[in-house]
């Protein structure tokens, strides 16, 4: 905010102030003369009066130099501005406009999205521009950083401005529309926010650092969130896994929310078939409870193999479209194919892993998620394993580093390694080579020996994709009744400043109670290798057995941890569920096409190379939420996969911030407009400044009223006002006033009242001896 | 009857009266008439009358001789019984020649009163004497009760002119020195002047017997400081000049007269004085109930 004047030059009618000054001093009012008698009563007090008068004396020259330099002020139309001192309130701006373009803009409301509210408001600020001004558009889908070659192109960008997912934040937005206008060159700069305020915008979003801004940038939020939206919300979808064997149930948990509204909505899941059509293939209603959400469970089964899309949707329509539906991709099909490579027997030393993974039951009836292979661990290397998706290795021992070498190699294109390791691993120093550190990413130390059962597997958090499956069932699983009394100390490869960035070391996703490792993985390549500390391939009878995980009662949490190391070990090649906006890796079965077609939710087909040599491909167009379908090597022989891509969460949250939380992004005291009103004013208390002549005028005028007052009280010889009447005239008229109020009781007589108002004065109370007198 | 007491009374009518002769006798028929209609009734003077008795009048007031002629009720008179010797006192500084919106300075309020109580002295047959002083005693008439004495006295009143620096004391022990018999002394000052050497004045003069009336006689603007804004004010005997906010010192000052009159009233009251504080827009009838209070204690 500044202070400027449209005529300076009469600033100079300050100098005045010295004329009451001059004055005071040289032609100071003479006090009335007046002859007094009584004077000695006076003069006790009169050192008291004298400072007090010279106070007094001092209050009224004060008061008049005040009024004239408040007039000065006044004709010199002070003018105050938002920023800058620019004399030139049309001057031309640099103007940068950020808009928020996040689908929570798509929020309606009168009729209205927040974009089209934006743009709206925008309309009226470009015709609010000075002449000559330059602008640019931001928004938070990305685009250009510069200036528009008019400003009629400018508001044609900003007519055809769509939501869409954002690929930077309203902070980076801000931030480039910052540097640009530094770079501009025009001494007055503004940057325009269109922002909802919402949480989904603002959260976790590092404060601005307004200070940074040039002295003559101004920044405007203009405010078009919504102030009492009405919406249902699935806020996700969680599979029970992105892989499901044929004829197996795929299971959904939605997540929902509501806001503003207590109506109910119900929740359908439907298909994509083979036509491309959806299907509807399940029908819930919602579990709605406002301010906290609700969850509904959907069982899907049935699913034909291949890759299967569909998406939840509400019924309805709502003020917010965006957030009705998500999409998901299962893959549905015939079990992965896995190699069980342990020790002679392999049947019988992989039976516990193969059991866990491919049960028999499940196996016959061909719902079994994984098809296992046994392999002698000694013959793995005469094996081509091009055919399987991953390999357990249960109890391995010490392993030739061509071994290793190859399944280095093997894994790096995108395939899984699960290691359980025991005691065939003999030791350490035989067991470890460069090769195998390499492919594990570390090296086993030490057998680790805990009597009396009181160590077990303990994870302490289930953060871990791979331990996803067990937050379901959170602390309840009972790993203190599976005991390890043995395990390798596992040690990852340190991470040096020569180790490769490209190969990261190990990481503990899980450990035993007593804090050494006992799940790892380490990505490697495109694959993925896990390595548990402990084996699994000893009998329930076996003395020297490690531990009870497979042989305990009901040994459940060995079943799933199995299941999960495999899956984490296979899964990591594709991303069939994204967040919209990243890319999706996808692996390409076919290595000799060499582009594969991507069909978005748009339906607009657009090719994307295939890395023949590793066999994937990776999809980054993905800003649109929905099932994108992906075909290569033509419709006979060739392949088709898919994945979803769904909105992060932030970009439907409209809830909007609390004053204080705004204020702690942007600073108090930030201007917010709502209306096109409050813009126009603002813009002109920035621009043209808001002039304050009447205000000063309107002061100096309180001045000189207070000075009139107060010289009239210190110098006006007041007079008390004296009557023409005659003292006799006067006397008649109130004997009259007494005579028409009637004689007093008792025959008393009635004194008149003074025609001054005062009371005629009383008699003084007779002595007591005359009262009696009187009485007699 | 009622409207024209209260217009003898009022100084602002008296003061259209030119002769001081006819203003003392007016200001003392209204008195008296007023009296008559007033709850003050039953003071001894010379106007002896019978009236109805009304309830609430004391029965042995009864005159039963006239109840037996006429079979009504009617209530006796009182007579004086004795002769008081009064002298009037005058201060004729040039101070009390001060009024500021009054019809009357305060040596003219002093004067009539003066001069009506010379009035009702002579017409109860009590010898009426007079002194004026400033700083010394300027004029004397001894005491006399002849009819011709109130001529004399008012041809002196008459003439008093205000002037010159007063001395309240010394005059006072003056009076005193003069006066052989027990009289009644009736002063008429502002008493602006230092208050210890007058009280002393005052108690040698009752000491010596004499009773004393005190009429403390300031000008309304005395008493009230009616003034307002920047004001320089001149004492008038000694040129003394003071420049004061009238408004800020107006609470000061007035709370100052009344210390000095409560100062007068009890340093009076001790010595059995009578004080009669007056500023000249009170009416007369105070003054004279002053005196008359006064006589009946002689007796």
């Amino acid at each position: 905010m500044g202070l400027s004047f449209l005529t300076p030059m009469l600033l100079g009618g300050m100098a005045l102030v010295a004329v009451p000054l001059v004055l005071h001093l040289i032609m100071r009012r003479k006090p009335v003369k007046r002859e007094f008698p009584a004077l000695r009563f006076l003069r006790q007090k009169a050192v008291a009066n004298r400072r007090r008068l010279r106070l007094s004396h001092l209050f009224l020259l004060l008061l008049r130099m005040a009024a004239l330099s408040l007039l000065a002020l006044a004709l010199a139309r002070p003018v105050l501005r938002g920023a800058g001192w620019l004399a030139d309130g049309e001057g031309p701006v640099a103007a940068a406009f950020v808009f928020d373009t996040a689908p929570r803009m798509l929020l309606r409301q009168g009729n209205r999205t927040r974009l089209e509210q934006a743009t709206a408001m925008a309309k009226v600020l470009i015709q609010k521009l000075p002449p000559e001004s330059k602008l640019a558009v931001f928004d938070t889908a990305g685009g250009a950083a510069v200036f528009s070659p008019t400003v009629t192109t400018a508001a044609a960008r900003i007519e055809r401005l769509t939501a869409a997912t954002p690929v930077a934040s309203l902070s980076q937005s801000l931030a480039s529309a910052v540097r640009l206008l530094e770079g501009s060159g025009m001494p007055r700069r503004e940057i325009y926010l269109f922002t909802d305020c919402s949480r989904g915008g603002w959260d976790n979003a590092p404060p601005l650092d307004l200070a940074a801004l040039h002295s003559d940038t101004t920044l405007l939020v203009v405010d078009v969130g919504a102030t009492s939206p009405r919406n249902f919300a699935i806020d996700g979808v969680e599979l029970s896994s992105d892989r499901i064997p044929a004829g197996a149930t795929l299971g959904l948990t939605v997540a929902t929310s509501r806001v503003g509204t207590d109506g109910s909505r119900s929740l359908s899941v439907e298909m994509v078939g083979a036509d491309g059509r959806l299907t509807g293939r399940a029908v819930k209603p919602g579990a709605w409870k406002e301010g906290s959400g609700g969850q509904v469970d959907f069982e899907i089964a049935g699913l034909e193999p291949g890759i299967r899309q569909g998406r939840v949707v509400i019924d309805g329509t709502d003020d917010l479209e965006a957030d009705n539906s998500r999409s998901f991709t299962v893959e549905v099909g015939s079990p992965a194919r896995v190699l069980v490579a342990g020790p002679a027997p392999a049947s019988r030393t992989g039976l516990f892993v193969s059991q866990a993974i491919a049960p028999v039951a499940l196996a016959k009836a061909g719902k079994a998620a994984f098809e296992v292979t046994f392999i002698d661990v000694a013959d793995l290397a005469t094996l081509a394993w091009d055919d399987y998706r991953g390999i357990v290795l249960v109890d391995p021992p010490p392993l030739p580093p061509a071994t290793w070498d190859l399944l280095g190699q093997w894994v790096s294109a995108g395939h899984g390694l699960v290691v359980w390791l025991g005691p065939s691993a003999a030791d350490a120093g035989r067991f470890n080579s460069g090769a195998s550190e390499r492919v594990l990413g570390g090296g086993i130390v030490r057998v680790w020996r805990a009597a009396g059962g009181d160590n077990f597997l303990a994870p302490a958090a289930l953060d871990h994709p791979m331990l996803a499956a067990f937050r379901r069932v959170g602390d309840a699983v009972p790993w203190q009744d599976f005991p390890v009394s043995r395990h390798w100390e596992f040690e990852p490869t340190p991470v040096g400043p020569t180790a490769d960035v490209a190969d990261p070391t190990a990481q503990v996703v899980a450990a035993y109670r007593n804090g050494l490792p006992a799940v790892v993985e380490h990505q490697f390549g495109q694959g993925m290798v896990v390595t548990v500390t402990t084996p699994v391939s000893q009998a329930a009878n076996d003395p020297e057995s490690w531990n009870t995980l497979a042989t305990g009662f009901e040994p459940w949490p060995f079943v799933m941890l199995a299941n999960e190391t495999l899956l984490r070990a296979i899964d990591t090649s594709d991303d069939l569920n994204i967040v919209a906006g990243r890319p999706a890796s996808l692996h390409v079965s076919r290595r000799d096409v060499p582009a594969a077609f991507v069909k978005p939710p748009s339906g607009d087909e657009f090719p994307v190379a295939v890395d023949q040599a590793r066999g994937v491909m990776s999809v980054t167009a993905t800003q649109m939420p929905g099932n994108y379908s992906v075909r290569a090597g033509g419709a006979a022989g060739g392949m088709a996969t898919g994945f979803s891509a769904n909105l992060d969460p932030s970009a439907t949250d409209f809830t909007r911030l609390t004053p204080e939380s705004l204020a702690a992004v942007w600073g108090a005291g930030q201007k917010l407009a709502r209306t096109e009103d409050e813009l126009v004013r603002d813009v002109n208390l920035e621009r043209v400044g808001a002039e304050l002549f009447g205000w000063v005028i309107l002061l100096a005028a309180a001045v000189m009223a207070a000075d009139w007052i107060v010289a009239n009280r210190f110098y006006a010889p007041r007079e008390e006002h004296g009557s023409d009447a005659s003292p006799a005239t006067e006397f008649a008229e109130a004997a009259k006033e007494a005579a028409a109020a009637g004689p007093k009781a008792g025959g008393g007589t009635t004194r008149p009242r003074s025609l001054r108002g005062r009371e005629a004065t009383e008699p003084p109370p007779l002595p007591d001896a005359v009262e009696q007198e009187a009485g007699a | 009857m009622v409207r024209a007491v209260e217009e003898y009374l009022k100084p602002e009518v008296v003061r259209q009266i030119a002769r001081l002769d006819l203003r003392a006798q007016f200001i003392v028929r209204g008195f008296l008439q007023g009296l008559h209609a007033s709850p003050y009734q039953g003071f001894s003077v010379e106007f002896s009358e019978h009236r109805k008795y009304t309830a609430g009048d004391d029965p042995k007031d009864i005159d039963w001789l006239v109840y037996a002629k006429t079979d009504k009720h009617y209530v006796k008179k009182f007579e004086a019984e004795t002769n008081i010797t009064g002298y009037l006192v005058v201060d004729a500084s040039a101070s009390m020649a001060y009024t500021y919106r009054q019809e009357l300075t305060k040596l003219d309020y002093s004067i009539s009163l003066a001069a009506a109580l010379c009035w009702l002295m002579i017409h109860q047959q009590d010898p009426c004497g007079l002194m004026v002083f400033d700083e010394k005693l300027h004029a004397s008439l001894p005491a006399r009760s002849k009819r011709s004495q109130i001529a004399q006295v008012l041809s002196v009143l008459a003439k008093v002119k205000p002037s010159g620096k007063t001395d309240i004391a010394r005059s006072l022990v003056q009076v005193a020195a003069m006066l052989r018999h027990r009289s009644l002394v009736m002063v008429f000052s502002d008493l602006l002047a230092d208050p210890e050497p007058v009280r002393d004045a005052l108690l040698r003069l009752r000491h010596r017997g004499h009773d004393v009336i005190l009429f403390h006689v300031l000008d309304e603007a005395e008493v009230r400081f009616p003034f307002e804004g920047m004001v320089e004010f001149t004492e008038p005997e000694s040129l003394d000049r003071l420049v004061v906010d009238a408004d800020a010192a107006r609470k000061q000052y007035v709370a100052g007269v009344e210390s000095f009159r409560e100062d007068y009233r009890k340093t009076c009251f001790h010595a059995g004085i009578d004080y009669v504080p007056l500023d000249t827009s009170m009416q007369f009838d105070r003054a004279l109930l002053g005196y008359l209070s006064s006589r009946r204690n002689r007796f």
